[in-house]
């Protein structure tokens, strides 16, 4: 069968699960839904032909994943035997289905609305706010979980909140049925003057193969401020596609940090529109890679207006066979005077199969901005190793040093200490892993 | 306690050091002077155990072992320290908790008890002092941003913390302003003992006369070609190493 006939038939096996799950209803959402079917439809599954999707492994994407039902049934779960802040409001899911019993929302203030998705689309389908990505999507799969999504959280946050807001949404995976997909899609919406402090957290918990596609929109009101931690610890044969939009309005800010710890394949789109005068967006990544993983981050970070700033810093360790993808775009429009961007990508590999592709993008089309964007991919320095054994440090204590330090620029970013500390911890769990099997 | 016998070393198929001999008892101070290239750091890399020198001739030994099969962690921690030329930055990896982990690394190979954070910190602080560097230094990450003089001064630092048996100081005098000079000659005189040796590669007389070598070697294409008291070290600056050359056939 030709690549095109196979992603014909994974088109019309979607179809197909779009038919079995939501052809009795009707409603202004299951219009939006079908809508946004018949354009993954045109749209079809991507190639490695297409810009936005090269040197990926389609593969893992391309299959035809059953669509997951969150349900009770499959959500017990003895406990939470993986790190995560126990002191921080959370909501927790099961195989898509929010687990009240995990979850504890008694520490979270008034001004906050807290919602599964699930629940919203059976209570009141035609309020699910299902926004369209500012600058339309040329994305299938934010349209395929558009016209599929039935999990995820909705979290609205009032004007003026007087403390800023701790939220942890955790998603779990953990064995039911082989090759299925979670069509997860969450909502956050941050009030003027408010402030976000959000973790979400991926855990697979299984030998299945599965697909998360997540889909999170965000909106930032004016003077408003969103921090965000997306921890990605997917099971070895789990793949997640993961598109993000930060919509920022004037003098807010947003300060996003993506770690991808595991995960067969890993693919981030991030997108960050600096929409109103003032605004400031820091995308702060670190990806892991290790066996024949591959983890893909394609940010855009959109500078529409005048007198915002961005800052980028991705930097990625990669072992045995694993490759990286870090393609970063940042527009610059006409209107955009005064703009002050810069990126940085930065790589580490351990070993001599590991493959990283860099690409830096830079559409400016304003003439007074400050732009600047680096890359470097390296292994670790000997100089630097010997220095290190030289006081006595032995060569494995002494590399495991160096890789933390490489890592911790990234970390570093993080000023919340209990967050700093669990991110730490999860990166230690990976050098330790790395050092069990050499 | 250092007995360096007919040392040839090669780099890349090229003899760098031709025969070298030297010892160093417990409680001495020796000083190496040479050209630029005469294989000085070839020497002091050789004696810590840094990747990419062939040994193809002669020996070291160190309190009776034969210090070449030791990896350079284990040559640390049985008390050998060099202050390097040119020391690395190491990005991202905090000064102070680099310190602990040599010393604490150092300590569990002698079979000593592990210093906890508090302790460590007690200790630390008064090292600083030492050398002169304000504590922020023990916060940044390993000689990253750090300016020459500091740099040098941060390898003193990492001397007094270890306390060595064996120092060797690979022009750490270079590019110091004087007072920084006095420090680093400081913290050699006050860390001198009956039981601990020193050997301090440089260019120049000045920092002999803050220390008190009991011998002076001079190399000159990677041998060294003649040893003495303090007078070789003035008669070195003031008339430089063309008279220890081989004579050029007389004419
Ligand atoms: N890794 C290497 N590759 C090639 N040549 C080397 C290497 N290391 C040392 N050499 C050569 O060995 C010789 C001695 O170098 P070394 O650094 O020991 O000199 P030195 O006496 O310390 O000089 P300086 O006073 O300039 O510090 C030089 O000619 C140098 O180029
Ligand atoms: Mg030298």
């Amino acid at each position: 069968m030709s690549k095109q006939n196979i992603h014909q038939n994974v088109v019309d096996h979607y179809s197909g699960e779009f038919t079995r799950l939501y052809s009795a209803e009707n409603g202004e959402l299951s219009a939006r839904r079908q809508a946004a079917l018949a354009e993954f439809q045109s749209l079809g599954l991507p190639t490695a032909k297409q810009e936005d999707w090269r040197n990926l492994d389609l593969a893992p994407l391309s299959a035809a994943y059953e669509v997951a039902l969150p349900s009770a049934e499959l959500d017990y779960f003895d406990d939470l035997d993986f790190k995560y802040l126990p002191r921080t409001p959370r909501l927790v899911f099961v195989n898509g289905h929010f687990t009240a019993e995990l979850s504890d929302l008694s520490l979270l203030p008034e001004g906050v609305t807290v919602n599964s998705q699930t629940y919203l689309l059976n209570t009141n389908p035609d309020q699910v706010n299902l926004e369209q990505p500012t600058g339309g999507s040329d994305n299938p799969f934010e349209l395929l979980n558009r016209a599929l999504f039935n999990s995820g959280a909705s979290v609205e946050i009032a004007p003026d909140q007087p403390e800023p807001v701790n939220l942890q949404l955790i998603f779990i995976t953990k064995p039911g049925a082989e090759q299925q997909t979670y069509q997860i899609r969450n909502l956050v919406r941050i009030g003027a003057n408010s402030r976000l402090n959000l973790i979400e957290q991926y855990i697979g918990i299984t030998d299945h193969i599965y697909f998360n596609n997540v889909v999170t929109d965000v909106h930032v009101a004016e003077n408003g401020s969103f921090n965000c931690i997306k921890i990605q610890g997917e099971a070895p044969q789990g793949v997640q596609l993961s598109t993000t939009t930060i919509d920022q309005q004037a003098n807010s800010t947003s300060r996003s940090l993506a770690v991808s710890l595991d995960g067969r394949l890993i693919r981030n789109n991030l997108k960050l529109n600096l929409l109103g005068e003032g605004a400031h967006g820091e995308l702060n990544g670190l990806y892991l890679g290790r066996g024949e993983h591959l983890v893909d981050n394609h940010t855009l970070i959109d500078h529409a207006v005048p007198n915002c700033t961005s800052a980028e810093m991705y930097k990625g360790i990669l072992d045995d066979k694993a490759r990286a993808i870090f393609n970063g775009k940042i527009v610059v429009r006409p209107d955009a005077q005064k703009t002050d961007a810069n990126q940085i990508n930065r790589n580490l590999l351990l070993s001599d199969k590991a493959r990283v592709h860099t690409n830096p993008q830079l559409e400016i089309y304003a003439d007074d901005v400050k732009c600047s964007h680096g890359s470097t991919t390296g292994e670790l320095n000997p100089d630097a190793l010997f220095y290190l054994q030289s006081r006595g440090i032995s060569a494995t204590a002494a590399q495991a040093l160096m890789i933390n330090g490489f890592a911790n620029e990234v970390l570093d970013t993080i000023s919340d200490e209990a967050s700093h500390e669990l991110l730490s911890n999860l990166v230690d769990d990976w050098f330790n892993a790395r050092e069990e099997n050499n | 306690m250092i007995e360096i016998k007919n040392l040839h070393v090669n780099v890349e198929d090229k003899e760098i050091l031709k025969g070298i001999n030297l010892s160093i008892k417990p409680g001495e101070l020796h000083a190496i002077m040479g050209r630029n290239g005469s294989g000085k750091s070839t020497l002091s890399n050789v004696i810590s155990g840094r990747d990419g020198y062939t040994v193809t001739k002669g020996s070291i030994t160190w309190e009776g072992e034969n210090l070449l099969k030791m990896d350079p962690e284990d040559r640390a921690c049985a008390g050998i320290f060099m202050s390097f030329q040119y020391p690395v930055v190491i990005p991202g990896v905090n000064n102070m908790y680099f310190l602990k982990t040599a010393l604490n690394a150092q300590r569990k190979a002698r079979g000593d008890e592990e210093l906890d954070s508090m302790d460590f910190l007690a200790l630390i602080k008064t090292k600083v002092n030492e050398v002169k560097l304000e504590e922020s230094f023990l916060h940044r990450a390993v000689n990253e941003g750090f300016s020459g003089g500091e740099k040098k001064r941060n390898e003193i630092l990492q001397m007094i913390t270890l306390e060595p048996k064996l120092a060797i100081l690979d022009e750490t005098d270079s590019g110091l302003d004087i007072d920084a000079l006095k420090i680093v000659a400081e913290g050699v005189n006050n860390y001198r003992s009956p039981h601990r040796g020193f050997l301090v590669i440089t260019h120049y007389q000045r920092i002999l006369n803050y220390l008190a070598a009991d011998q002076i070697h001079v190399m000159i294409d990677g041998k060294i070609v003649k040893s003495g008291g303090k007078d070789l070290a003035s008669k070195l600056e003031a008339e430089g190493y063309a008279w220890l050359e081989k004579p050029i056939a007389a004419d």
